[in-house]
């Protein structure tokens, strides 16, 4: 393919990769160069790959952002390459851009997790408003992973006796409570309850349950016997 | 008249005309001309027994009147010769000197009658007085029956006849003694003895002698005396009978020769009798060879019917004519075809009237063709019309008919009929002038979709940048240094967009086809690029290995960049389930003898061998669904420009190679 006749970078600076971003993958120099030129003007950041096998030399799990690839392209295809960056980890939303009668093969790619598919000629703003929204969201889930990756390290802190103590918290049982059924004292229970708060980084009951529930892991069902 | 109540004929006619009665079939006819020989062989056996008993009716009066005859003869000699003695005793007794008397007259006596052994005078003491011939031959001494003889003349004074004696060294004697008288007294005897072995030999005329045996036989049977060829009692016929006084115990025998009459008899029936048998033989080995012959006819019937019923149930026409184009024979299948009934077209001389007439000539042409035997060996392609107008397309083929003797006879030909391959020859051809137009049309469609998809490409940075600039209009951030760079990359993505159609353009534009010279390295680089977004989606690459300093080809662009569309599209068909880096189609370029050869190569599956042949026919094609019809119609246009294209299988893969004249 011949060069583009002027092009970002393809190999950016490590800072500039970890900001979010579009990462634009094509083999088609004149149509990176556009696609560029578009998302500058509405202010978006952008790295452009003429090969999906070049964008996979660089990916880490850490880049932020989205990918935007042709479907058919030298080397690996679109599909392929997102295949490939979902083994390597990726968990990047992935828009594809297809030419006229690649319907069926995007279809496919929905199925298979891309988020969505442009059909050439696009509605460029719409296209770059899409984009925006992936990448915001790509954020949202990062922080929300990080989130969780949180919680479930904070989780492991928790020895057995808290653990057990913990199921009876969120099923909202009084200390008292607590302790008879755990055959323990009810000053025994109070130590663990104020260990699994500091552990849980929360500083109420209602609190760990709502982080709970959002986490997803445990089923919270309030009890108003609690009060 | 006569010949039809003739049984003889009649069976004749029944032998040889199947449509008579049964019952007088052959064996019945055997039977009855056997029975008639046989008839004519007794009826004739009889004739001759009939005639056989005649002639020896006849044989055995001749026998007894010959024994007559000759007893007769005897008889008669005896009496003379009793008469001559009497006489001359008579002349002794009265004579005066008897010696003289007896000199002068016995010797004539003995001279005439020859039979007479010997004579002699006795005196009455039974001396000898004189003999004749000789003196010694006088018998003495006398045998019994002469003492007798004379004692009777001495005293009875008459003379008599002795019955037969011997004598050693002769035949029987019987002598004659007559008394001498002399004064009423007797004074001595003649004596003659009578050789009876002489009177047969003197006084048997030939005419007996030659067809008889004579005997003389005494009483007990002894033979006296015989005038006999041979041994009398092989004679067939005989008679006897007594000699009669004066003579005693005398017998005649006549024995008659077996005679040459009744040898040519027995000669005759022999041969009727072999002759008979030699008939009927014959009549059987008539009637075997008759047998034979029918079944050999039967056969030859049945092997007739078998083979025109073969010739008859052939589809193949067969017909034959002598060397003047006459026509001599025609099946039913050559009937069939052109319409005419065999006894219509038996005997037609040319013009033939299953000849077309707009083709009469060209017909006419190839007849003489064939009858000067230049026609022979290949198949000609005529066409025969019926009487109804209808057409048919046949393939003749000629050969020589030559008979048992190894002359030509004439001209056999075979005829097929071969409209309905016609026919479909015609109906593919026309379905290949279509197909090829299809395909140039699926070959437009995919280019227009290729076209379609790959205009998106420039179309989409059209748009990205217009938006981006309008973009940058609503939000003031634009400065003039940015536009340039963007609208020069708009213009270029127009460019390129024009480029792309017109390059399609080009390939759809057509009309007739145009030879001009052409670079056959662009042509191909063209081509591929025409091809590159298919490329792209099969991840199949084209390596072009063709010097541009090759001369040019005379040929059309648009056609030959058909050839290579095709060739090109196949080499992918046949790539698919190679690993992406193995799908790689190699175009090369070398200089032949006035011809640029290209081979196109790929590491496809290639093409199986039982395809090969027909790889270039119409229909056939290793693809799932696919028509068959592109090397068809690669092969048409590279026929179209006097090149050739052909198929040579690799270890892996396939290598299609076409030749193109150059334009030197």
């Amino acid at each position: 393919m011949a060069p583009a006749s002027f092009s970002h970078s393809r190999q950016p600076a490590e800072e500039q990769m970890s900001e979010p971003q579009v990462y634009v993958v094509d083999d088609d120099a004149a149509l990176r160069h556009a696609l560029t030129f578009l998302l500058s003007s509405r202010n978006v950041k952008t790295s452009t790959f003429p090969s999906g096998e070049a964008f996979l030399e660089i990916f880490s799990p850490e880049l932020r952002g989205c990918v935007l690839t042709d479907i058919r392209m030298d080397g690996i295809s679109g599909l392929e390459l997102f295949s490939r960056l979902t083994d390597a980890g990726s968990r990047l939303p992935c828009i594809v851009l297809t030419g006229h009668g690649d319907v069926p093969m995007a279809v496919e790619a929905l199925k298979n997790g891309v988020r969505d598919f442009i059909e050439k000629p696009f509605d460029a703003n719409n296209l770059v408003d899409k984009l925006i929204v992936a990448m915001a969201d790509d954020l949202e889930r990062a922080e929300q992973d990080a989130a969780r990756r949180n919680f479930a390290e904070r989780m492991i802190t928790l020895s057995d006796r808290e653990q057990d103590v913990m199921q009876h918290l969120i099923a909202g049982k009084l200390n008292k409570v607590i302790a008879e059924e755990l055959a323990i004292a009810v000053r025994t229970v109070e130590v663990h309850r104020a260990r699994i708060f500091e552990k849980m980084g929360v500083r109420s009951a209602v609190e760990l349950v709502n982080l709970i529930a959002s986490m997803g892991e445990l089923p919270a069902p309030p009890n108003r016997k609690s009060g | 008249m006569a010949v039809d109540t003739h049984p003889r004929i009649r069976g004749l006619q029944a032998s040889d005309d199947s449509s008579w009665p049964r019952a007088l079939s052959a064996p019945a006819l055997m039977l009855g001309s056997l029975l008639s020989l046989a008839g004519i062989f007794c009826v004739l056996g009889l004739l001759l027994w009939l005639l056989d008993g005649d002639e020896r009716e006849a044989r055995r009066e001749e026998i007894i009147r010959d024994a007559l005859w000759v007893e007769h003869t005897i008889q008669f000699r005896f009496g003379a010769i009793e008469t001559r003695l009497a006489r001359l005793a008579y002349e002794l007794g009265r004579a005066d000197s008897p010696e003289d008397v007896f000199a002068v007259q016995s010797g004539p006596l003995v001279q005439i009658d020859r039979e007479i052994w010997s004579l002699t005078w006795l005196d009455n003491n039974q001396h000898v007085m004189a003999a004749i011939p000789h003196a010694h031959d006088a018998q003495t001494p006398l045998d019994p029956v002469v003492r007798r003889a004379v004692e009777i003349a001495q005293r009875g004074g008459r003379g008599s006849f002795t019955p037969p004696y011997s004598r050693p060294g002769t035949s029987d004697h019987v002598s004659y003694v007559a008394p001498i008288l002399k004064g009423g007294r007797v004074s001595g005897v003649l004596h003659a003895e009578v050789s009876l072995g002489r009177l047969l030999a003197q006084h048997i005329p030939w005419w007996i002698a030659e067809k008889r045996a004579v005997l003389i036989k005494r009483a007990d049977e002894r033979i006296a005396a015989s005038r006999s060829k041979i041994d009398p009692d092989k004679a067939a016929l005989s008679y006897t009978v007594e000699i009669g006084p004066p003579l005693t115990n005398l017998w005649l025998t006549l024995a008659s020769y077996q005679n040459r009459s009744s040898l040519v008899q027995n000669g005759l029936v022999v041969a009727m009798i072999v002759l008979s048998f030699l008939a009927a033989g014959a009549l059987i080995a008539r009637e075997r060879q008759l047998r034979g012959r029918k079944r050999a006819e039967a056969d030859r019937d049945r092997e007739y019917a078998f083979r025109r019923s073969m010739e008859e149930s052939l589809r193949v026409g067969i017909r034959a004519r002598d060397l003047t184009g006459r026509l001599l024979y025609v099946n039913q299948a050559f009937c069939r075809m052109v319409g005419y009934s065999e006894a219509e077209l038996i005997g037609r001389t040319p013009p033939m009237p299953y000849w077309v007439p707009e083709e009469l000539e060209r017909t006419q042409r190839l007849h003489d063709a064939v009858l000067s035997g230049e026609a022979v060996g290949h198949g000609l392609e005529v066409k025969f019309q019926r009487p109804d107008g209808s057409q048919i397309d046949v393939l003749l083929y000629e050969a020589p008919l030559i008979d048992e003797q190894g002359q030509q006879q004439g001209w056999m030909g075979s005829v097929l009929d071969i409209s309905d391959r016609k026919r479909s020859e015609e109906l593919a051809r026309a379905h290949a002038d279509k197909m090829q137009h299809t395909s140039r049309l699926v070959t437009m469609g995919e280019m227009a979709s290729f076209l379609a998809h790959d205009l998106n490409q420039p179309l989409a940075a059209i748009r990205s940048y217009q938006t981006g600039l309008k973009n940058m209009l609503s939000t003031g951030s634009m400065n003039s240094d940015d536009v340039t760079p963007v609208l020069d990359a708009i213009g270029k993505s127009v460019e390129r967009a024009g480029l792309m159609i017109r390059r399609v353009h080009n390939f759809v534009k057509k009309s007739e086809p145009r030879l001009e010279p052409l670079d056959l390295a662009e042509v191909t680089k063209e081509t591929t690029a025409l091809l590159e977004p298919e490329l792209k989606r099969a991840l199949c690459s084209v390596v072009i290995e063709l010097d541009p300093a090759l001369p040019r080809v005379r040929a059309d662009r648009v056609l030959i960049q058909q050839v290579i569309v095709n060739l090109i599209r196949n080499s992918l068909d046949a790539s698919k389930d190679l690993p992406p880096n193995q799908r790689r189609v190699t175009l090369t370029g070398s200089l032949g003898s006035g011809v640029i050869e290209v081979r196109v190569r790929d590491r496809g599956h290639g093409v199986p061998e039982h395809l090969r042949p027909q790889l270039f026919s119409p229909f056939v094609s290793t693809k799932a669904g696919g028509m068959g019809m592109g090397l068809t119609i690669c092969r048409s246009i590279i026929e179209l420009h006097g090149g050739g294209i052909k198929y040579e299988g690799q270890a892996d893969g396939a290598c299609f190679i076409f030749t193109l004249p150059t334009t030197g």
